[in-house]
C-alpha cells in the first residue's frame, strides 16, 4: 500500500463516523456528534480542508480574546509581574484552544512550541515570550525554512540558548547544537566539529536589548572567517553581509534529507503514532520536500492519506495534559477556563506552557501516565463535570445539552452511558467497564422522591457519568 | 484477564491477587529490623547566603564589604574557632554539639553560573553542562528502584522538583498526603463521594481491550493504591506539636510517611524565599528561624520514634550569594553568588565542620567566592554511601565521594 496515497472513500473504506471522529481528535481536540455530522457531510477532502485552511486572521475570535484578556487582568491575585503576565498569556492561549474554530492551528502551535522549546524561567521577559508565541502562531503552517529562520532570530530563543552572547572570541555552541540536534537534523546526524563551525556562523546574531529585542546582527561580534558545515564550505563575509552566512546554513540544513525525515517523523509522531512506521516517515519526508517544506501542505497530505485512517493507529496516542484538558473543555462546552485554576492544574499535571522541562520539550506517549498527573487529571475531570454547561455552539455546531440528556434518559442508565460515550469518547467503553458504570448509576444514584429530587438526581447522574468517562482509559487516548 | 474480573475495591490484598497487581504490592511490609535508609532533601530555593548562615568570625574584611549585613560576633552560635551559625539556627547548633549535624562550606563547582535557572539545573541534574537533560540526579537514581509510585515523593507545591524527575519516571508531587486519592463530589466526607471513587476504581479495573488502555488503567490503579497508602499514613499520624510554617507542615507529612513504613526512599520538600536581594537580614531571621524550628521538630520526632538512624536530611540551594552587600541601609541584600553552605543531619551523619573557610581575599571577577567542595562529591556520597547506588552511573565519572555519612 502506498501509505501516503490519498484515502479514497469507496475504494479504501467509507468516510464514516469513526474516521471523521479520528480526524477531529488528531487534527483538533475532538468533536461532538453534531460536529462529526458536519464533517461527514463535507466529505473527506473538504473535512480535512476545514482544519487545514485556517485563515490568517480570525477577527471575531480575536475580539472575544481581547475581552477575555481584559477580564483576566481584573482577576484577583493577578499582578503586573512577569510571572503573572505569563500566567495570563497561558490562560489566553488555553482559552483560544478551547474556542477556536481552527483547532489544527492551535495544535501546530503546540507542536512548534514543544519543538522549539523555550522556558520563561530563563527568558524572564513577557515581551519576548509573547513575541515568540506570536511568531509561532503566524508561521505554524508556513514553510519550515521560514519558521526556523524566524526562530533563529527570535529574541526569546537568542536569550534561551545564549546565542545573544555568542561572540567571535567566545562562540557559544548552545544554539548551534540544538539547531542541528533538536530543530533540524536529529541526534547523531552531525559531528561536534559541525556544531563548532555553526556556532561561529551565528556569532553576532544577537539582540541589543535583552529585555525587549529586537533581533540585530552585530557584525563586530561576527567571526568572518570561512567555515565548513557538514562538508560544505560557507564562505566568511565581512560587515553586514555576515548575516547571510546564517541563512545559508539554515538553507543547507533544511535541504538535508535528514531534516525532511526528522520533521516528517515529528509530524507523524504527533498526528499518527508515537512509533510511526519508517516507510510512512520516508513517504512524508518526500512529500515535505515536494511541497517545498510547506508545513500546511505536508500536514494536509498526511491527514488525507490512507495511512492516517488505518484503524490500527486509532486511539493509540496518549493525550498530553493540555490536549486532554482542552479536549474535555470543548466537548462539554466549558466557557471560563480561568475560573477553574486551569493554569495551576496543568502545571501540577506537568505541562506548564512556556515552561517546558528542557529544550527537548515535553515527554510524550506513555510517559504522561504518572501518578500525580493522573490524580490531577481526575480532579479536573470532577471539576469539569460539576460545572453548569452552557448550551452554546462550539466550532460550528451545538454542543450537547447535558441537562436535556439527563431528563431524556432519566430511567435508562445504559442508554445514558451509551449516549455520553458517543459524545465524549466516540467509541464504546470496554464492555465490563460499561457494566460497572451502568450499575453504579443504577445503584448509587437511583431516581426517587418528588419531582425536584428526581430532577436534581437526573442532573447528578449526568455529572457522574461525565466525570467517570473523562477518567476512562478511552478518554486518555486520541 | 482484566475483563473477566470484578475489581473488589479498597484493600491492598484485593489488588494483590489480581494479574494487575504489581509485584511490589504483594510483598510483605518491611520489618523495622530491615529498615530503609531514607533521604530527605530540603531545597532552599533562591540561593542561601552561606556567609550569613555560617558567618566567619575573625575576618575584618567581612565587616568592610558587609557594613550593614554582618552580625555582631557575640550573637553568632560559634562552631569552633573561626565561624558561627546564624543566631536563629539554635537547634541546628545543638545538633552540631551532639554530633548529628554536618556543616559543609565552600560547596559549589568550578563553572559557576549566576542565573537561578542554569544553577538550579546543575544542582537538579548533578551535572554542570550547558544542555539540560530534563532528568534529575535523584530521578535517575530512582529509576533503579522497584516500580512503586511511592519510591520517591515530593511534598509541597505539587509540581515535581527537577532533582526527582527521571528520564521516564515522574515520582508523585503532592501538596498534601491526600493528593493522590481519587475523589468524588463534595469532598471526602460527602455521602456518595466514596461511592464515586470506588466506582472509578472498579471501572478502571474492568477496562481492557488493547495495550494502551490497559497501560493507563494499570497506572491509574497504582495511583489509587498509592493514594490509599498515603491517606492511611496521614490518618495514622500521631497528634503532636509542629511549628506553624509550610515547611514544618511538609516535614510533618514526611514524618507521617516514614512512621507508616512506606517504601519511600527519597522525600523532597522546598522552602522558598532565599533570593534575598533586599532586606536580607530581616528575611533570613524569618527563613532560618522557620528552617531551624521545622527541621528541629522533625529531628526530635525521628528521635522519639527511634528512627533518627534511618534518615539522612540534606539541604540544597542553587548558589551562595555575593560577598559584598548591595542596596543601602535598611534594605541591604546580596546578589547571586557561587559557593555556599550545605547541612546534613541525622543519626548516621558524619558530624563536624567541613570545607575550607571562605577566602574573602580571593574573589573571582564577579566578586564571588571560590568553591572548595564540589557539590557532586557530596551527591556521590549520598548515592553510594547512604543509598547504596552506583554514583558514577548517575553523575558521570570524576566525583569520588566526600563522605557525608559515617562509614
Amino acid at each position: 500500500m502506498a501509505l501516503l496515497s490519498a484515502f479514497e472513500p469507496g475504494r479504501d473504506g467509507t468516510w464514516d463516523r469513526a474516521r471523521a471522529a479520528h480526524l477531529a481528535r488528531r487534527a483538533g481536540f475532538g468533536a461532538t456528534p453534531a460536529q462529526i455530522d458536519h464533517l461527514l457531510e463535507l466529505g473527506l477532502d473538504a473535512a480535512v480542508d476545514s482544519f487545514v485552511d485556517w485563515p490568517d486572521e480570525e477577527p471575531a475570535l480575536e475580539r472575544e480574546e481581547a475581552t477575555f484578556g481584559s477580564a483576566l487582568a481584573d482577576l484577583d491575585g493577578m499582578q503586573d509581574g512577569t510571572q503573572d503576565a505569563v500566567a495570563r498569556l497561558r490562560l489566553q492561549w488555553l482559552w483560544r484552544m478551547v474556542e477556536s474554530a481552527y483547532p489544527l492551528r492551535e495544535k501546530l502551535c503546540l507542536l512548534w512550541h514543544d519543538h522549539f522549546a523555550t522556558a520563561e524561567s530563563k527568558v524572564l521577559r513577557i515581551d519576548l515570550i509573547r513575541g515568540q508565541y506570536a511568531t509561532i502562531q503566524r508561521l505554524c503552517g508556513a514553510s519550515f525554512r521560514e519558521l526556523v529562520g524566524a526562530i533563529a532570530r527570535d529574541p526569546a530563543m537568542l536569550v534561551y540558548l545564549d546565542n545573544r552572547v555568542s561572540k567571535k572570541k567566545h562562540p557559544n555552541e548552545n544554539f548551534a547544537r540544538e539547531l542541528v540536534e533538536l530543530f533540524t537534523l536529529g541526534v547523531n546526524r552531525y559531528e561536534q566539529r559541525d556544531v563548532a563551525e555553526i556556532a561561529r556562523v551565528f556569532t553576532g546574531w544577537t539582540t541589543p536589548d535583552r529585555n525587549r529585542g529586537p533581533f540585530e546582527f552585530d557584525s563586530g561580534d561576527h567571526d568572518s572567517n570561512d567555515k565548513l558545515v557538514l562538508g560544505q564550505s560557507v564562505p566568511g563575509r565581512r560587515g553586514a553581509a555576515g548575516e547571510q552566512e546564517g541563512d545559508e546554513v539554515l538553507d543547507l540544513l533544511v535541504a538535508r534529507p535528514e531534516c525532511a525525515k526528522f520533521i516528517a517523523g515529528k509530524l507523524c509522531a504527533w498526528f499518527v503514532s508515537h512509533v510511526p512506521p519508517p516507510e510512512l516517515v520516508e513517504a512524508l519526508a518526500a512529500e515535505f520536500v515536494e511541497q517545498r517544506y510547506s508545513i500546511r501542505e505536508t500536514v494536509r497530505a498526511l491527514l488525507r492519506s490512507q495511512a492516517f485512517y488505518d484503524p490500527r493507529f486509532q486511539f493509540q496516542l496518549h493525550k498530553t495534559p493540555v490536549e486532554w484538558a482542552v479536549g474535555a473543555a470543548r466537548l462539554i462546552a466549558v466557557r471560563n477556563v480561568h475560573l477553574l485554576g486551569l493554569d495551576q492544574r496543568l502545571s501540577r499535571m506537568g505541562m506548564r506552557l512556556f515552561e517546558p522541562p528542557s529544550v527537548a520539550g515535553w515527554e510524550s506517549g506513555r510517559d504522561w501516565a504518572q501518578s500525580s498527573q493522573i490524580a490531577e487529571r481526575f480532579e479536573l475531570a470532577l471539576a469539569y463535570s460539576t460545572l453548569a454547561h452552557s448550551r452554546r455552539e462550539v466550532f460550528g455546531a451545538p454542543a450537547a445539552d447535558f441537562q436535556a440528556l439527563g431528563t431524556q434518559f432519566a430511567g435508562d442508565s445504559a442508554a445514558l452511558v451509551d449516549r455520553l460515550c458517543a459524545h465524549l469518547l466516540q467509541r464504546e467503553l470496554a464492555p465490563a467497564a460499561r457494566d460497572v458504570l451502568v450499575a453504579y448509576l443504577d445503584e448509587s444514584l437511583p431516581l426517587q422522591g418528588d419531582e425536584s429530587a428526581r430532577e436534581r438526581q437526573s442532573r447528578e447522574r449526568v455529572r457522574a457519568a461525565v466525570h467517570l468517562l473523562l477518567c476512562s482509559p478511552e478518554f486518555q487516548l486520541a | 484477564m482484566l475483563s473477566r474480573r470484578t475489581f473488589l475495591g479498597t484493600s491492598v490484598t484485593a489488588l494483590g491477587g489480581m494479574a494487575l497487581g504489581p509485584a511490589w504490592l504483594r510483598a510483605a511490609p518491611r520489618s523495622r529490623t530491615n529498615a530503609l535508609r531514607r533521604l530527605v532533601v530540603i531545597e532552599l530555593r533562591g540561593g542561601l547566603d552561606g556567609l550569613a548562615a555560617l558567618q566567619p568570625m575573625h575576618d575584618a574584611r567581612l565587616e568592610r564589604v558587609r557594613p550593614t549585613l554582618a552580625l555582631e560576633r557575640s550573637k553568632l552560635l560559634a562552631l569552633g574557632e573561626d565561624c558561627g551559625l546564624h543566631p536563629r539556627l539554635e537547634q541546628l547548633a545543638a545538633r552540631w554539639r551532639d554530633k548529628q549535624l554536618g556543616v559543609w562550606r565552600g560547596v559549589g563547582h568550578d563553572q559557576p553560573n549566576l542565573s537561578h535557572f542554569e544553577s538550579r539545573d546543575y544542582w537538579d541534574e548533578g551535572r554542570v553542562t550547558e544542555v539540560r537533560s530534563g532528568a534529575g540526579w535523584l530521578g535517575v537514581y530512582g529509576e533503579e528502584l522497584e516500580a512503586d509510585p511511592l519510591a520517591m515523593l515530593a511534598i509541597g507545591a505539587g509540581s515535581l522538583p527537577g532533582a526527582l524527575r527521571g528520564r521516564t519516571r515522574r515520582p508523585p508531587a503532592v501538596r498534601t498526603l491526600g493528593g493522590l486519592s481519587f475523589r468524588g463530589p463534595g469532598g471526602a466526607r460527602a455521602s456518595g463521594a466514596a461511592d464515586r471513587a470506588a466506582a472509578l476504581e472498579r471501572m478502571l479495573a474492568a477496562s481492557s481491550g488493547d495495550p494502551e488502555r490497559e497501560f493507563f488503567a494499570r497506572a491509574a490503579l497504582e495511583t489509587a493504591d498509592a493514594g490509599r497508602r498515603l491517606s492511611a499514613a496521614e490518618k495514622a499520624r500521631p497528634a503532636g506539636e509542629w511549628p506553624r510554617s509550610s515547611l514544618a507542615a511538609d516535614l510533618a507529612a514526611v514524618a507521617a510517611v516514614i512512621d507508616a513504613d512506606l517504601p519511600t526512599r527519597v522525600l523532597h520538600v522546598v522552602q522558598n524565599g532565599y533570593d534575598t536581594h533586599a532586606d536580607q537580614n530581616r528575611s533570613l531571621e524569618r527563613l532560618l528561624g522557620e528552617l531551624d524550628a521545622a527541621l528541629g521538630a522533625f529531628l526530635v520526632h525521628l528521635e522519639r520514634s527511634g528512627r533518627l538512624d534511618e534518615v539522612l536530611v540534606m539541604t540544597t540551594s542553587e548558589f551562595g550569594r555575593r560577598v559584598a552587600e548591595s542596596g543601602d541601609g535598611g534594605s541591604a541584600g546580596t546578589d547571586h553568588g557561587t559557593a555556599g553552605v550545605q547541612f546534613f543531619a541525622g543519626g548516621r551523619v558524619r558530624a563536624g565542620l567541613f570545607g575550607a573557610p571562605p577566602d574573602l581575599g580571593r574573589l573571582d571577577a564577579t566578586g564571588n567566592l571560590a568553591a572548595s567542595v564540589d557539590f557532586r562529591r557530596l551527591y556521590a556520597s549520598v548515592l553510594s554511601q547512604w543509598l547504596g547506588a552506583d554514583a558514577e552511573r548517575v553523575l558521570g565519572p570524576g566525583f569520588p565521594p566526600e563522605a557525608v555519612v559515617l562509614a
